[in-house]
Formats: structure tokens, C-alpha cells, sequence
């Protein structure tokens, strides 16, 4: 059984992510935060033995569906996304679940009937990075999530509607590949 | 004096303009305004309406980018000055997302949420239908205080995020909030598709605050405010009205007159309060 992480990233402009940027930074004063990006996540399980075995899997599938993603307008990275090279600054890694309206079982269903691929299961999920000017790791994860992530009042938070989405901080590393 | 009613246009609204004709036709004096209006400009009015449409084509979440907007602030202003306010559609998730409805807190907290549609606990999709609400507590809130509990009102229901999504703090006075919920023709509230279209909690369709003067509806009221709107297609008494009218070359007031007339009950009387001060 072999496990990959895919991200998916706009080639081109993410209007998500430009948007959410501008109602965080504009829209709710939030000018510490200096960068933001956006992936789409799907965590993909394989009946296959080798990582290999498993980037052919994934190689085979987005050539021959839109099911995870749209190759002449979408990119992807498996396991790992390119650590950014902005200094001084603190980034959080926040992964978003939908927990209403969503039905990956079928995504992956639709992805077998297609490909015929090894594909035992399949979760989405929304990351966004977020880079912010401050002093430690911890005060920036704190601030994000109060204020960037949280959608509490109509002066707090974008990224996450606590009402039917969840999230969690990802682990630095282990996104970025060590 | 005339009643004055602002329509606030946002980027993407697509519904403003029929808004704007209904809210004309039972008596306002309709602006359409941008949402990046002025301040004082935007305080001029008696009355709020938030159109349909998609506003920042339902980036992120469907009303959270617009939600963020000054003019949201605005409207928390002319909310705590009792002011009538109106979200239809994406004008309801915008009053979820900015924390208007039900503000059970006396604070904006986000209480309530639009998740996309479900059926049977499945995505859905975007729907376009016709569907039946009925009131529940019609006299808690300024704009069903002309519907009865009785009454079953057929109207077109257009989204792909109407779910409505509870905290516990809403959930827990939601028996005394106005609100319309989806119900069959005979009036029952069956939690089943396709009475229920979308999965939403308790079959809520639209909500009121705490305070009674600001609702959120998901369907199109503006979309059934003339007879002329009904289909005949539908059941119910009020395609035999439609017929009835039309075989005598008349038109009439559709089922949802009532909730523009209400708003401007509320604004004559609301008048009369501050001259008698």
C-alpha cells in the first residue's frame, strides 16, 4: 500500500486565493501577512508496493481524467511543495477540510471506472500557506488562526467557516520535504 | 414622504434589478448603490435589500469576500439602528458570513452558515426549482409580519449553498426566531427530498436576527412578488389565482407582496415613532 500527498496549484492566476488575499489584506487591515498561497490536496491511497509503482498511478490519472486535476490549467506537486524563499518571516501550512458536501468516495470511484487505476481511496482537502511578518513561530500561528484562518465575526478570519469546514496547522517539514 | 430602500450592488450580484422592480412596486423609492459607497451616502436610506447573484463569483465561500466589505460595517450600523434589512440568496450568505443573522450574541458572531446543497448527506449541486415554505413565527420579524402560520407560498429557489448550518447558540432559539421552512403543498415539514432540497437543518429556508429586523432567505421573493411570476404549472391556490386574474386580462400581487409590503409597514410606522419624538 503506498500513500501520496498531490498538490494542485493554478498555473496560471488562483482567483480563490486572490480574492481571499485582498479581503485579509485590504479588506480586513491584516498587513502583516506578506504571502499567500493556495493548493488543492488530495490524499491518494494505492494498492501498489513501490513510491514508483504510485507516481505512475498518479502520472496515468491526470493524464487520463480532470477528476483531481485540469493539466492545461493546473500543475501539480507529489509530497511535498517547494519551500519559499521569503526571510524573516514565519509561514503556518493550513489544511481545510469540508465536512458537508462532499463525497470523495466517488471521486475515487469515478477515477477506477475511468483509468482503471489501483486507487483504494481519495481525500480532498483545501492548504493554504500563509506568511506573516512576526517574531516566533508560535505567535504566528496564533495570529493566523485568530485572525487569517477562523471566520468568527464579520471582522475576523476568511479561510475557514468553522460551521461545516475543520482544519489543522500542517507540519513544516513534512510539506516542504524536510 | 417617500420610503427610501437601498439595493446594494456588489461585484457579481445578477438579481438587483428585478429586486429593485418589486421594491418599487410596493411602494419604495429604490436606489440601486455600489458597495463601495460613501458612508453618509449609504445611511440616507430607510431600508436594505442584498441582492442575488454570485458576488466575487463565490470565491472561497460563497458571501465571505463581500462579507468583509465596509459597507458591511454600514449595515451593522443601520442594523443596530433598527433599520429593515433583506439578504435574498447570496444576500442571505453574505448576512450569514458578516454575522447579521441571528446574532444571537448582540455581537455579529457567525451563528449560522450556508454549506453547499446535499441530498441525502450526498453533494447535490446547484439547484433551480420551484419549491413551498411556510412562516414560523411570522410576527417576530419585520419582514413576515403580514404571513400567517397557516399559509403555504410557493417560490423559486435558485443555489448551490443553501444549507443552512446551525450553532448551538442558534439552534438554541430557533423556536422563537422568525422563519420560513420548506414544507410540502398540504404545509408539512417533511426533512425528506424533495421537500427538503438542499439538506438544510430543519428544513430553514430563511431566518430571522434576534432583534426582528433583519432576515436571510435563500429562495427569490422578488421572484414571486407579481402573479405574473407564478408558474402555472405549480399546485396550489395560487397558480388558480394566476389563471383567474389572467382569464379576466388582470395581473395581480403574487404571494410575495407580502413580505415588500411588510417592510414598508415597518418604515410608515417606524416614521411615526421618531415624529412623535
Amino acid at each position: 500500500m503506498q500513500h501520496v500527498k498531490l498538490y494542485v496549484y493554478a498555473k496560471n492566476l488562483d482567483l480563490h486565493c486572490i480574492s481571499a488575499r485582498e479581503a485579509i489584506r485590504q479588506f480586513l487591515g491584516v498587513e502583516e501577512m506578506s504571502q499567500l498561497r493556495r493548493f488543492q490536496k488530495w490524499e491518494l491511497e494505492f494498492d501498489v508496493d513501490t513510491p514508483e509503482e504510485a507516481q505512475e498511478q498518479v502520472d496515468m490519472i491526470v493524464s487520463k481524467t480532470y477528476q483531481l486535476l485540469n493539466q492545461n490549467k493546473e500543475g501539480y506537486y507529489v509530497n511535498a511543495i517547494p519551500k519559499p524563499s521569503y526571510v524573516e518571516s514565519k509561514t503556518a501550512v493550513v489544511d481545510v477540510i469540508r465536512n458537508i458536501g462532499t463525497d470523495d468516495a466517488s471521486v475515487a470511484e469515478a477515477i477506477r471506472q475511468k483509468t482503471g487505476a489501483k486507487l483504494n481511496s481519495a481525500q480532498h482537502s483545501i492548504v493554504w500557506e500563509v506568511t506573516l511578518d512576526a517574531q516566533t513561530q508560535a505567535e504566528a500561528n496564533e495570529f493566523i488562526q485568530d485572525n487569517i484562518v477562523v471566520t468568527s465575526a464579520q471582522n475576523k478570519g476568511v479561510l475557514v467557516n468553522p460551521l461545516f469546514e475543520s482544519f489543522s496547522f500542517l507540519d513544516l517539514e513534512t510539506v516542504y520535504g524536510g | 414622504m417617500t420610503q427610501k430602500c437601498a439595493i446594494i450592488q456588489f461585484p457579481g450580484s445578477n438579481c438587483e434589478y428585478e429586486t429593485a422592480k418589486a421594491a418599487t412596486r410596493y411602494g419604495f423609492d429604490v436606489d440601486i448603490i455600489r458597495w463601495n459607497v460613501d458612508e453618509a451616502a449609504f445611511h440616507k436610506y430607510d431600508a436594505y435589500i442584498l441582492p442575488g447573484g454570485f458576488s466575487f463569483q463565490d470565491r472561497v465561500r460563497a458571501g465571505v469576500v463581500s462579507a468583509k466589505l465596509s459597507v458591511m460595517s454600514y449595515l451593522k450600523k443601520a442594523s443596530a439602528d433598527e433599520k429593515p434589512i433583506l439578504g435574498i440568496c447570496n444576500g442571505c450568505q453574505i448576512l450569514a458570513e458578516s454575522g447579521l443573522v441571528t446574532d444571537v450574541s448582540g455581537n455579529a458572531e457567525i451563528e449560522i452558515a450556508l454549506a453547499p446543497n446535499t441530498r441525502n448527506e450526498k453533494p447535490h449541486g446547484f439547484m433551480c426549482d420551484s419549491v413551498y415554505v411556510k412562516p414560523v413565527n411570522p410576527e417576530s420579524n419585520v419582514f413576515t409580519a403580514r404571513f400567517n402560520e397557516s399559509d403555504v407560498i410557493p417560490i423559486p429557489v435558485n443555489h448551490g449553498e443553501g444549507h443552512f448550518v446551525l450553532s448551538q447558540a442558534a439552534e438554541a432559539v430557533l423556536p422563537e426566531l422568525a422563519s420560513f421552512r420548506y414544507c410540502t403543498l398540504e404545509g408539512d415539514i417533511d426533512p425528506n427530498y424533495p421537500t427538503n432540497p438542499n439538506g438544510t437543518a430543519f428544513n430553514v429556508a430563511g431566518l430571522s436576527n434576534k432583534q426582528g429586523n433583519v432576515f436571510a432567505i435563500m429562495p427569490h421573493p422578488e421572484r414571486a412578488a407579481t402573479l405574473r411570476q407564478i408558474p402555472v404549472s405549480i399546485r396550489g391556490e395560487w397558480s388558480e389565482k394566476k389563471r383567474d386574474a389572467f382569464a379576466k386580462g388582470e395581473s395581480g400581487d403574487g404571494p410575495w407582496a407580502n413580505m415588500f409590503l411588510a417592510m414598508s409597514d415597518y418604515v410608515a410606522k417606524k416614521r411615526g415613532v421618531y415624529a412623535t419624538r
